[in-house]
């Protein structure tokens, strides 16, 4: 059989790649541990009284930012776990929103609510003319990181909008790192003297990677994880092109700065080199989705030769099947005919030349038309064997219980002398071809009925019961039973555990009863010990769904 | 109203021969002609002629040349015979058989049983209902 999963790489279905899905999520976690610490380490240099001079004044991001960075980095942290961990991501998300709201009012209104210097006395005025305040830009993106993770955690259409609100975020933190790199004060500055710190920028972009990438399978991070040629060319390109122009760009600016090389200079130098890298890029990414791309359509290739041959197969098997089919057809038929003149002729010889006839011809005649008869018999479960293979199955609801109490009476009626308990189950339905389900239960009665004539008296159940998990009936009795050893051999044709002359038969009534019951798709099986009884099992598994009636 | 006779479609002698001695043990002394394969039937039912219908048809399935199933379908389709009483009486007891059979007309379906006795009864039976019991159809004119 060809794997589900070969069969559909030609769907159209995304494809999600487990391993990445998890890769990324791991990390969303530690982009939020990251972000987390960056928050600490600031606070850390508050603390320390680095605020003044450490590498550059204003170097260090507000107090309040870096708390905001601590409680949405471990926000993120925690959104992966479940329950408490959960709510408290819920709990640290929106306490850093009605922070990030409150200064927000505080940039619109004017009015001066006092959060700005809780944590420490802003002396610095770095990048603020308000003491201590983050600026409107951070702000607003630590609001919309704040929704982002909140809604993550929720389903809905306005729960969707968490990707928006997460590259919003992400769209300030790199513009005010784009100011930072190339100098341009008013890209990180919107209001006069009032700017986002460096380290500030570099923390929004990652953690807004961050928040991305904590649901990799959906939003804009799903074609990073997914396993087709979109996915190879996202995963090669995204980052390149979103770290690239910076690589290039960074050295470029610093000769600017020092003097070495004009602005025009720089600038068609950082083109060329763009240029360049990301055409080596585009043809690196192509390569790639065309190796993949080759693998495919190869396995394709090897799916389609397996299917043509397996329909081949089908097909043979197929017409075998019908020809040994229609073979013993005919077989059984034209075998019944040169019984029936054996038989006449035989009792013809006994009628027409009795009286030259010695005794012991008399019980040679008896003895022939008893063999031929019991190859009639034999002909006729054969035919039976060959029809349960060939006939369609037509399932409906069949009632076991009524057919049982049916054929039980017949027995009864046949075997007046007989003293046999007999206990069926209430309510045995199944839905299964009834007449081969006739078939079965016929079987298996008149087995349990024959098997126990040697008792004095005997009881006999049908019922349901249980077999992993899954629905089973069963048909026991205290008969002759069987030894154990020999339980392999009880389904085969004409294999029989008991001489002819203990309880006749020609062992193929339990053949049949199993291909009746595989036809099903169920199993069949047989428990048993010497003198003490037989029990037989089976299952009827529903229809499996898509699947054709026929054989 | 002429002698009640029977045609035996029967390509098996031995059969008829059995056939035969089971009508002896039932006392059934009416004529019984036979039909070795399907065109001999087809030759005796509705060739030139027109000799008198039997009472009834006894018609096996196997046949060499013509199958019984062919055999009664031409004999429903033609005017003459198509109320004629014909009863199968075959070896096969496949589903098949008995629809095509029924489907076609037949009149009775009776399965050939191995044991002799069985098959004496059972021909004895048919003979005794359909030659005495039952009432034929009116003689149809073309």
């Amino acid at each position: 059989m060809l794997s589900a999963s070969s069969i559909d790489a030609g769907g159209d279905a995304p494809r999600v790649h487990p391993v990445l899905v998890s890769r990324y999520r791991t990390a969303s976690a530690w982009i939020g541990a990251g972000v987390a610490a960056l928050g600490a380490a600031t606070l850390g240099g508050w603390a320390a009284g680095f605020e003044h001079g450490f590498l550059t004044s204003g170097a260090l991001m507000k107090p309040n930012a870096a708390a905001c960075f601590i409680l949405l980095g471990v926000a993120l942290l925690l959104a992966r776990g479940r329950n408490r961990a959960r709510a408290a991501s819920l709990g640290l998300a929106a306490a850093a929103g009605a922070l990030a709201v409150a200064t927000l009012a505080e940039w619109l209104s004017g009015v001066d609510l006092g959060i700005d210097e809780l944590l420490f006395q802003d002396d610095t005025l770095a990048y603020t003319t308000v003491p201590g305040r983050i600026a409107p830009n951070t702000t607003l993106a630590f609001a919309f990181y704040a929704a982002a993770i909140l809604l993550q955690q929720r389903e809905g259409r306005i729960a969707r909008w968490w990707r928006a609100l997460a590259l919003c975020g992400l769209a300030i933190g790199a513009v005010g790192a784009a100011g930072h790199l190339y100098g341009v004060s008013r890209l990180y500055a919107l209001a006069q003297a009032t700017g986002m710190a460096m380290p500030a920028a570099a923390g929004l972009i990652v953690l807004g990677c961050g928040v991305l990438v904590a649901r990799p399978e959906e939003g804009p991070s799903a074609l990073l994880v997914d396993d087709g040629p979109g996915g190879t060319i996202a995963r090669w390109l995204l980052p390149s092109v979103a770290v690239i122009p910076l690589i290039l760009a960074l050295p470029a600016q610093v000769g600017v700065r020092i003097g070495l090389l004009d602005q025009a200079y720089a600038s068609a130098l950082v083109t060329v080199g763009l240029t360049g890298v990301l055409a080596a890029i585009v043809v690196i990414g192509a390569r790639a989705v065309e190796v993949r791309d080759a693998a495919r359509r190869e396995r394709e290739r090897e799916n389609l030769r397996l299917n043509e041959q397996l329909q081949r197969r089908a097909w043979e098997l197929l017409v075998l099947n019908r020809e040994l089919e229609s073979f013993s057809y005919s077989v059984s038929h034209d075998l019944r005919s040169p019984l029936r003149s054996i038989d006449g002729f035989g009792q013809a010889l006994i009628e027409d030349c009795a009286s030259s006839l010695p005794p012991e011809g008399h019980e040679h005649v008896r003895r022939i038309r008893a063999a031929t008869q019991r190859m009639g018999q034999l002909i006729d479960d054969l035919l039976q064997l060959s029809r349960v293979t060939r006939a369609e199955l037509h399932r409906e609801r069949v009632d076991l219980t009524a057919m049982a109490r049916e054929l039980v009476a017949e027995l009864q009626r046949s075997n007046p002398g007989r003293v046999v308990t007999v206990e069926i189950g209430e309510d045995l339905v199944v839905n299964a071809d009834p007449r081969l389900m006739r078939v079965v239960i016929e079987n298996l009665l008149r087995n349990a009925w024959k098997f126990t004539s040697r008792h004095p008296s005997s009881r006999i159940v049908f019922g349901r019961c249980q077999h992993e998990g899954e629905p089973a009936f069963f048909v026991e009795d205290d008969g002759a039973g069987f030894d154990m050893a020999y339980a392999a051999k009880l389904f085969g044709a004409f294999q029989r555990l008991h001489g002819a002359t203990e309880f006749p038969g020609t062992g193929v009534g339990l053949a049949t009863v199993q291909r009746i019951v595989h036809r099903h798709g169920g199993a069949i099986w047989a428990e048993g010990a010497v003198e003490l009884g037989a029990r037989f099992t089976f299952t009827v598994p529903p229809e499996p769904e898509g699947e054709e009636s026929a054989a | 109203m002429t002698e009640k006779m029977i045609l035996l479609v029967e390509d098996n002698p031995d059969d008829e021969a059995l056939l035969l001695r089971g009508f002896r043990r039932g006392k059934l002394a009416n004529r019984i002609d036979v039909a070795r394969d399907g065109v001999e039937a087809l030759d005796y039912l509705l060739g030139e002629g027109e000799r008198p219908l039997p009472t009834l048809v006894i018609l096996d399935l196997k046949l060499p040349k013509v199958d019984g199933l062919e055999v009664l379908r031409r004999v429903r389709a033609e005017g003459r015979t198509r109320m004629l009483p014909v009863v199968i009486l075959t070896s096969s007891k496949e589903e098949q058989d008995l629809v095509e059979s029924y489907r076609l007309g037949a009149n009775s379906y009776v399965r050939k049983p191995v044991d002799f006795l069985q098959f004496a009864d059972a021909v004895q039976t048919l003979g005794l209902y359909w030659l005495v019991v039952n009432e034929p159809p009116p003689v149809v004119r073309t």
